[in-house]
C-alpha cells in the first residue's frame, strides 16, 4: 500500500509542488480575467504597455496589495479589519507630524510602527475586550478616522523627505517601482509565516475551525493579536508610500481602502470563510483592479465607469470561480449531504 | 387529540401505510443501500435496528424527503409518491423526529414548533391559536416551560422534547422516530411511550429507530434488522428475542453477546499510590455539583451517563473548556489550575472531544497537519532525551516563530500512522476524506504526540465502524499499559465495561455511584444512569 | 417591569441614550431646545428607517453593504424626476420601486451566483455608485419642491414631525412583518440555524429575495427623505451609510450571528447617534471628533454586551 518511497521527502515535495502550481478551479477567476483584459488592452490601448504607464499601474497595485496581503492572512484566520482605511491616513500623518527632524527612513518606520500600534489596539479590543473583529474594527474605523481628521486639522501634511518621494516614485530598471519590490518582500515574508512557521499553521487552523483551534490548545489571543498588528503595520507601510506618491498626507487619502482590500482578497480566490487562501491571488487581483482602472482611462472612458467596473469584476471573478469548481446552480446537482 | 383525517383515510385504504420497495442509494460511488424493503402498517410500531453505518439513517432520510433514492419507490397507502423535500413529505403526512436536533436556538418554543407551518390568517400568524396548541402538547410531554421560552436556553433533554413536540403537532399518518430518547431520562421516556401508544391506538404507523434494545422490545410490534445496507431479518416481536436480534445486527462480529465470556478489565492495584488526577468536590457551571473522582497511572476509568447528565461537561471541565467554580483539581497530588486547553496540554492532560467535526478536525488542513498539531519535538523522547515538563511543553512554541521541522514531523506522523493503523492515501490527503474511524484515530494520534500523562476521551468511538472500534480499544489498552491515566466517557455501557476497571455513574450533574467493572452488570449501570 | 427593561437587549442603548442626553444638557442647555430636538428627531428617523431594514438582514445572518449606494441612487432618481415635473407622489413611488429593484438585484446575486451577501453587496455598492456618478456626472441635482421638504422637516398637524411619523409607520410595518408573519419568522430562523430552517421547509431563496428587496425599499425611502431635507441630491448621499447602519443595528443589541433582531434597539441607537452628533455640535466640539465618540460608544456597548451575555471566557474569541 505505501512504500517508503511514497512517503519520502522527494515524492511529497513534488506532490505539493504540483498541487500548488496547478491553478485551482475555484481560483481561476482572477487568472482568466487578467488574461482577457491584457489581450483587450493589447488591441485597444497598446500604450498601456509603456514603461511610464506600467510603472503607475504597478505602483497603484502595490499600494493596494501591501495592505491586502495583511488582509489576506487575517481573512484566512477568519477575521476582518475594517479600520485599514483610517490607518492609511492616520499612520502617515502621525509619522509626518512626529516631533524632531526625522530622516526619511525613520519616518517610514514611524508610520509602520504607528500602524502596528493601531493594529495592537484593534487586537486588544478583540482579544481582551471580547468584541467580534467585524464590529471592533468598525468602531476603530470611525475612531481612527476621526483622530486622523482631528490631528491634521483637515489639512494636508506635505512630504519634505526626498527618501520617501523616491521610495514612492522611483523605479528599478526604469520599470518596476520600489513599491512593487516592497510588495514582493512583504508577500515573501507572509508566505514564510504561513508555510514555514508554526504561526502559519495556527492561522489556518483558526480560520478552519476556531473552536477546534481553541480545544487543541492554540493560543488564539496571541494569534489574533499578532495578525492585527501585522495588518496595521502593513497598512502603515502602504499609507506612507501612498503619501509619498501624492506628496502629502491627508486623513482621507485612501477612501474605501478596506472594501477594496477585501475585494482584492476575495477576487484573488481566498474564501471569506477562512482556513485557506492565496497570497498570489491577492497580488494578481490588486494588479487586475489597477489595470482595469488605468485601462478605462486610456481607452477614453469616463472615470465614473471605474466604480461600475470594480463591482462587475468582483461578480465576474467569483462567478468564474464557481464555474471552475463545478458548483453552479443552473446545472442540476444534488447538493444535499 | 382529534388526530387525523389521514388516519381515517388510512383505515379505509388498507393494510399498508407506508411501503418502501427496492431502495438503493449510492454516496460517491459506494452503494450503501442494496435494495431495501420496508413496510409500515397503521396502528403498529415497527422497530428498525442496525449498527452504525448499516443504513438506517439513509433509509429514513429517504422516507422523510431529505434524500432521494437512486432506485426503488415509496408508496403511501398503495399510491406511489416522490418527495422532493422534507416539507412535501410532511404535507403528505409523514412526520419525522430527527436524531440531530433541528431546532433553531434563537427562536421560542412555539416559533420552533410551527416553523414552516405557521397557522395564519390574512398573512398574519395566529399566535394565540399556536400558543394554545403548544401549551397542551408541552403538558403532555411534561415540559415545564412557557411557549415563549427561547429554546437555546433550555436543557438538551427539553430541547429534544421540543423536537418531538414539533413532530407530533398537526396531522400525520406516519411517524418516524430516530433515537428520540437519547437525551431523555426514564420519566420522560415513559411519558413519550405513553404518547406513542396513544398514537398507535389512533392508527398512526410508527417507525422506531433506536440502539436501546430494551426500549424496542418494550414498545414495538414488528422489528426489521439492517446490516451493511441489507435487510437481514424482519419479523414480529413475539417471534424473536434480544440475542437473535443482536446476532442479526452484528453478523459474525458478535462482541456484544456473551458479555460474561469476555474477560473484564482487571482492576489496577492502586493502593498507596498518588492519583495521577484527582477531583475533589468540584462544582462547575449550572450542572456539575460535588464531583470527586480519581484516576491513577495505567488505570482506565469510565464515566457513564445519558446526554445531559454532565458527562460531557465534566470532561470539558477537567480540560479547561469549562470553568471550575469550586473544589480542587490536583495532578500527582499538586493542586493545578487547568483553566484553558493550553494549560492542560502543558500539564500533560489531553482531551479527545466528543464532536470531532466541530471541535477536533480542521477541514482545511491535511491529515498530517491535523495530527502533528500536538507534536512538540522538545518532548519527544525518541527525538530528544528531555523529560516533558510544563516549561518545555510551552516554551517551544516561541510564539509561533519556531520554524516547522519537517523531517521530525514526518517521522512522527509515520510512526503514529503505523501504530494506529490510520488508513489514508498519503499524508497530504484531505482529512475530510477519511472515514469516521480514521478521523478519530488521527485525533488520537494528535493526543498521543503530546505525550500526555492523562487522557480524557469523550465518546471515543462515536460514529466509528466496528473494525476501527476494536483498533481504538486496543490503542486505549496500550496507552494504559504504558502508564497513561485514562478517563473514558461514553453512552455505550458495553464499551465502558470493555475498557474500564472502574466506572463512575453520573446523573443530573452528580456522581451517583462508583462501581467496579468486574462486579457489575449492564442492567445495574443502566438503572443507575436512568434513576 | 424595570428589571425586564434593564436586562433586555436594548438596555445598553436606552441607558446610553439617557446618559448622553443628560451629559449634553449639562454641558450646554441649548441641547434641550425645540430646534435641536427636532433636528435630532429628523436625523434619527432617517437613520432608523435604513437601520430597520439592516436589522432584518443581520437577523438573517447576512449583510447589506449597498444600503448607502441605494440611498444615494434613489435620492438622485427622485431629484431628477422632480426636476422633470413628475408629481411628488409618483416620484416617491418610483423611488421606492427603484430601491426594491436594486435590493432584488442583490438577492439574485446571492441566490443565483451563490455569492456570500458580503461580497454580493460589496459589488453592488460599487456598481450603483458608478451608476449614480454616470447619471449626475458628478454634479448636484437641485430640488425645488416645497412639499418634499415639508414632508421631512415639516410637522403633521403642526405637532408631530413628519419624519418621525414616517419612521413610526415604518417601524410598525417592519415590526409586524418580523414578528407576526411567517416570512419574518423565517428570516430569524435562517439566521439562527439555517440547517434547521431548511429542514422545516423554509424557502431560503424566497426569503432572501424578500429581505433584500425590503431593505432596498427602506434604504430608498431614507434616501428620498435626505433629498427632500437637503433639497438637493448628489453622489455623496449615503456614502458610508451602510457602515453607520450596521453600527446602529449592533449598538441596538442585535447580534451579528443572527437569529434575532432588536428593532426597538435599532431605533434607540439611531437616536443615540443623532443625539451625540447634535450634542457635540452644540458643545462646540469639532465634528471631526464625531467618529471617535461614536466608535468609542460602539466598542464600549459591545464590550458591555459581551459581559452581559457572559461570553467572556478565557481564551475564547467571539467571531
Amino acid at each position: 500500500m505505501s512504500s517508503a518511497a511514497e512517503h519520502s521527502g522527494v515524492a511529497e515535495m513534488l506532490t505539493r509542488f504540483r498541487t500548488q502550481i496547478r491553478i485551482r478551479g475555484d481560483r481561476s477567476g482572477v487568472w482568466v480575467l487578467n488574461a482577457i483584459i491584457l489581450v483587450f488592452l493589447a488591441f485597444w490601448a497598446p500604450n498601456f504597455f509603456n514603461a511610464g504607464n506600467i510603472h503607475a499601474v504597478l505602483n497603484d497595485a502595490s499600494i493596494l496589495g501591501i495592505g491586502a496581503t495583511g488582509m489576506t492572512i487575517l481573512i484566512m484566520a477568519g477575521a476582518f479589519d475594517l479600520s485599514v482605511t483610517a490607518i492609511m491616513g492616520l499612520a502617515p500623518i502621525v509619522a509626518l507630524m512626529f516631533p524632531g527632524n526625522l530622516s526619511g527612513p525613520l519616518i517610514v518606520l514611524v508610520s509602520v510602527a504607528t500602524g502596528a500600534i493601531l493594529g495592537l489596539v484593534n487586537g486588544l479590543i478583540i482579544t481582551r475586550g471580547h468584541v467580534a473583529p467585524f464590529v471592533a474594527t468598525l468602531g476603530t474605523l470611525f475612531a481612527f478616522g476621526s483622530l486622523g481628521a482631528a490631528i491634521s486639522d483637515g489639512n494636508a501634511i506635505y512630504v519634505q523627505s526626498p527618501f520617501i518621494l523616491e521610495l514612492a516614485g522611483g523605479t528599478v530598471w526604469g520599470l518596476i517601482p520600489y513599491s512593487f519590490v516592497v510588495l514582493l518582500v512583504v508577500c515573501g515574508l507572509c508566505w514564510l509565516i504561513l508555510r514555514r512557521l508554526h504561526m502559519g499553521r495556527w492561522i489556518r487552523a483558526a480560520g478552519s475551525n476556531i473552536r477546534a483551534a481553541h480545544v487543541s490548545g492554540i493560543d488564539l489571543q496571541w494569534v489574533y493579536l499578532f495578525l492585527f498588528v501585522v495588518s496595521g503595520a502593513l497598512t502603515g507601510l502602504a499609507g506612507i508610500i501612498l503619501t509619498g506618491y501624492l506628496s502629502s498626507a491627508v486623513a482621507t487619502q485612501a477612501p474605501n481602502y478596506n472594501l477594496n482590500a477585501i475585494a482584492a482578497v476575495v477576487v484573488g480566490g481566498t474564501s471569506l470563510r477562512g482556513g485557506e487562501g492565496t497570497l498570489l491571488g491577492t497580488v494578481l487581483a490588486a494588479w487586475l483592479f489597477s489595470m482595469v482602472n488605468n485601462g478605462l482611462i486610456l481607452v477614453g472612458v469616463n472615470s465614473y465607469w471605474q466604480y461600475l467596473a470594480t463591482g462587475v469584476i468582483l461578480v465576474l471573478a467569483l462567478a468564474l470561480g464557481m464555474i471552475g469548481s463545478g458548483n453552479y446552480v443552473w446545472a442540476r446537482k444534488e447538493v444535499k449531504d | 387529540m382529534a388526530v387525523n383525517a389521514f388516519v381515517e383515510e388510512a383505515q379505509r385504504a388498507g393494510a399498508s401505510a407506508l411501503r418502501a420497495t427496492g431502495m438503493r442509494k449510492r454516496f460517491g460511488g459506494v452503494e450503501v443501500l442494496h435494495g431495501v424493503h420496508l413496510e409500515l402498517r397503521p396502528g403498529e410500531v415497527h422497530a428498525l435496528l442496525g449498527e452504525n453505518g448499516a443504513g438506517k439513517s439513509t433509509i429514513i432520510n429517504m422516507l422523510s424527503g431529505r434524500l432521494s433514492p437512486d432506485a426503488g419507490h415509496v408508496e403511501l397507502h398503495d399510491e406511489r409518491v416522490e418527495f422532493k423535500n422534507p416539507l412535501s413529505a410532511r404535507n403528505a403526512g409523514i412526520s419525522m423526529i430527527a436524531q440531530e436536533l433541528e431546532v433553531v436556538p434563537t427562536l421560542s418554543i412555539v416559533e420552533n414548533i410551527f416553523l414552516g407551518a405557521e397557522p395564519s390568517k390574512f398573512g398574519l400568524i395566529r399566535w394565540g391559536d399556536a400558543r394554545r396548541k403548544v401549551t397542551a402538547i408541552l403538558k403532555e410531554l411534561g415540559v415545564d416551560a412557557e411557549p415563549s421560552c427561547i429554546v437555546g436556553a433550555m436543557s438538551v433533554a427539553d430541547q429534544q422534547l421540543v423536537e418531538i413536540a414539533k413532530a407530533i403537532v398537526g396531522d400525520f399518518r406516519v411517524l418516524i422516530m430516530d433515537e428520540p430518547t437519547s437525551a431523555l431520562n426514564l420519566e420522560d421516556t415513559e411519558r413519550l411511550f405513553k404518547i406513542v401508544r396513544r398514537l398507535k391506538a389512533a392508527g398512526v404507523a410508527i417507525l422506531y429507530v433506536s440502539h436501546r434494545l430494551w426500549e424496542v422490545f418494550d414498545l414495538a410490534d414488528r422489528v426489521t434488522v439492517l446490516r451493511d445496507g441489507n435487510v437481514v431479518a424482519s419479523s414480529s416481536i413475539s417471534e424473536t428475542d434480544i440475542n437473535t436480534v443482536i446476532r442479526a445486527m452484528l453478523g459474525n462480529k458478535s462482541s456484544l453477546i456473551g458479555d460474561a465470556g469476555r474477560p473484564r478489565r482487571k482492576a489496577v492495584d492502586i493502593r498507596n499510590k498518588t492519583p495521577t488526577l484527582k477531583l475533589e468536590a468540584i462544582d462547575s457551571g449550572s450542572l456539575l455539583r460535588d464531583i470527586s473522582l480519581t484516576v491513577h497511572d495505567g488505570e482506565v476509568v469510565g464515566l457513564a451517563g445519558v446526554l445531559g447528565s454532565g458527562r460531557t461537561e465534566l470532561c470539558e471541565a477537567i480540560y479547561g473548556l469549562r470553568p471550575i467554580d469550586k473544589g480542587t483539581l490536583s495532578l500527582k497530588g499538586a493542586p493545578t489550575d487547568l483553566s484553558e486547553p493550553k494549560a492542560s496540554l502543558a500539564n500533560g492532560v489531553f482531551l479527545l472531544p466528543e464532536d470531532r467535526k466541530s471541535e477536533g478536525i480542521f477541514g482545511h488542513l491535511d491529515v498530517r497537519e491535523n495530527v502533528i498539531l500536538g507534536y512538540n519535538p522538545a518532548t519527544d523522547p525518541t527525538e530528544v532525551k528531555v523529560a516533558p515538563t510544563v516549561a518545555n511543553r510551552s516554551s517551544w512554541r516561541l510564539g509561533g516563530a519556531a520554524p516547522i521541522a519537517v523531517p521530525a514531523e514526518r517521522r512522527a506522523f509515520d510512526t503514529m500512522r503505523k501504530a494506529l493503523g490510520i488508513k489514508c492515501s498519503g499524508p497530504l490527503s484531505n482529512i475530510l476524506q477519511l472515514s469516521g474511524g480514521n478521523q478519530q484515530k488521527a485525533l488520537f494520534a494528535r493526543g498521543a504526540l503530546s505525550h500526555p500523562s492523562v487522557m480524557v476521551l469523550s465518546e471515543p468511538t462515536r460514529g466509528v465502524d466496528v473494525g476501527a472500534k476494536e483498533e481504538i480499544y486496543s490503542a486505549i489498552d496500550s496507552f494504559a499499559s504504558r502508564g497513561v491515566a485514562i478517563i473514558v466517557g461514553s453512552s455505550e455501557i458495553g464499551e465502558l465495561l470493555r475498557l474500564a476497571s472502574r466506572i463512575y455513574v453520573l446523573r443530573a450533574g452528580r456522581i451517583v455511584a462508583e462501581v467496579e467493572t468486574a462486579s457489575t452488570t449492564e442492567e445495574e449501570i443502566l438503572k443507575l444512569m436512568a434513576g | 417591569m424595570l428589571k425586564r427593561v434593564l436586562s433586555s437587549e436594548s438596555s445598553a442603548s436606552i441607558i446610553a441614550l439617557i446618559g448622553v442626553v443628560v451629559i449634553f444638557t449639562l454641558i450646554n442647555d441649548r441641547f434641550l431646545t425645540r430646534l435641536n430636538i427636532e433636528g435630532i428627531i429628523v436625523s434619527a428617523s432617517i437613520s432608523a428607517i435604513a437601520g430597520l431594514g439592516m436589522t432584518l438582514i443581520i437577523a438573517m445572518r447576512a449583510l447589506d453593504l449597498s444600503v448607502g449606494s441605494i440611498m444615494g441612487f434613489s435620492a438622485i432618481s427622485g431629484a431628477i424626476l422632480l426636476s422633470y415635473g413628475v408629481p411628488l407622489p409618483l416620484v416617491i413611488v418610483a423611488g421606492l420601486i427603484v430601491g426594491g429593484a436594486l435590493g432584488f438585484l442583490n438577492s439574485q446575486l446571492i441566490n443565483l451566483l451563490r455569492l456570500p451577501s458580503f461580497v454580493a453587496t460589496l459589488a453592488t455598492l460599487s456598481m450603483i455608485l458608478g451608476g449614480e456618478l454616470l447619471i449626475t456626472e458628478g454634479a448636484t441635482v437641485t430640488i425645488r419642491n416645497g412639499m418634499s421638504s415639508r414632508l421631512v422637516i415639516g410637522k403633521l398637524f403642526g405637532i408631530f414631525p413628519w419624519a418621525a411619523v414616517i419612521a413610526a409607520i415604518v417601524f410598525a410595518c417592519v415590526w409586524t412583518i418580523f414578528h407576526w408573519t411567517p416570512f419574518g419568522r423565517h428570516v430569524a430562523a435562517i439566521g439562527g440555524d439555517t440547517r434547521a430552517a431548511v429542514g422545516a421547509g423554509v424557502n431560503v431563496k424566497a426569503v432572501t429575495v424578500g429581505v433584500f428587496s425590503l431593505a432596498g425599499v427602506l434604504a430608498a425611502l431614507a434616501g428620498l427623505m435626505v433629498a427632500g431635507m437637503l433639497q438637493n441630491a448628489d453622489s455623496t448621499v449615503g456614502v458610508g451609510a451602510e457602515l453607520t447602519a450596521i453600527a446602529v443595528v449592533v449598538v441596538g443589541g442585535t447580534s451579528l450571528m443572527g437569529g434575532r433582531g432588536n428593532l426597538v434597539g435599532t431605533v434607540c441607537a439611531a437616536f443615540l447617534l443623532a443625539s451625540v452628533k447634535a450634542g457635540l455640535n452644540i458643545a462646540n466640539v469639532s465634528s471631526k471628533y464625531e467618529g471617535l465618540v461614536f466608535g468609542g460608544i460602539l466598542i464600549i456597548a459591545l464590550m458591555a454586551d459581551g459581559l452581559r451575555r457572559g461570553t467572556r471566557r478565557k481564551g475564547m474569541l467571539v467571531v
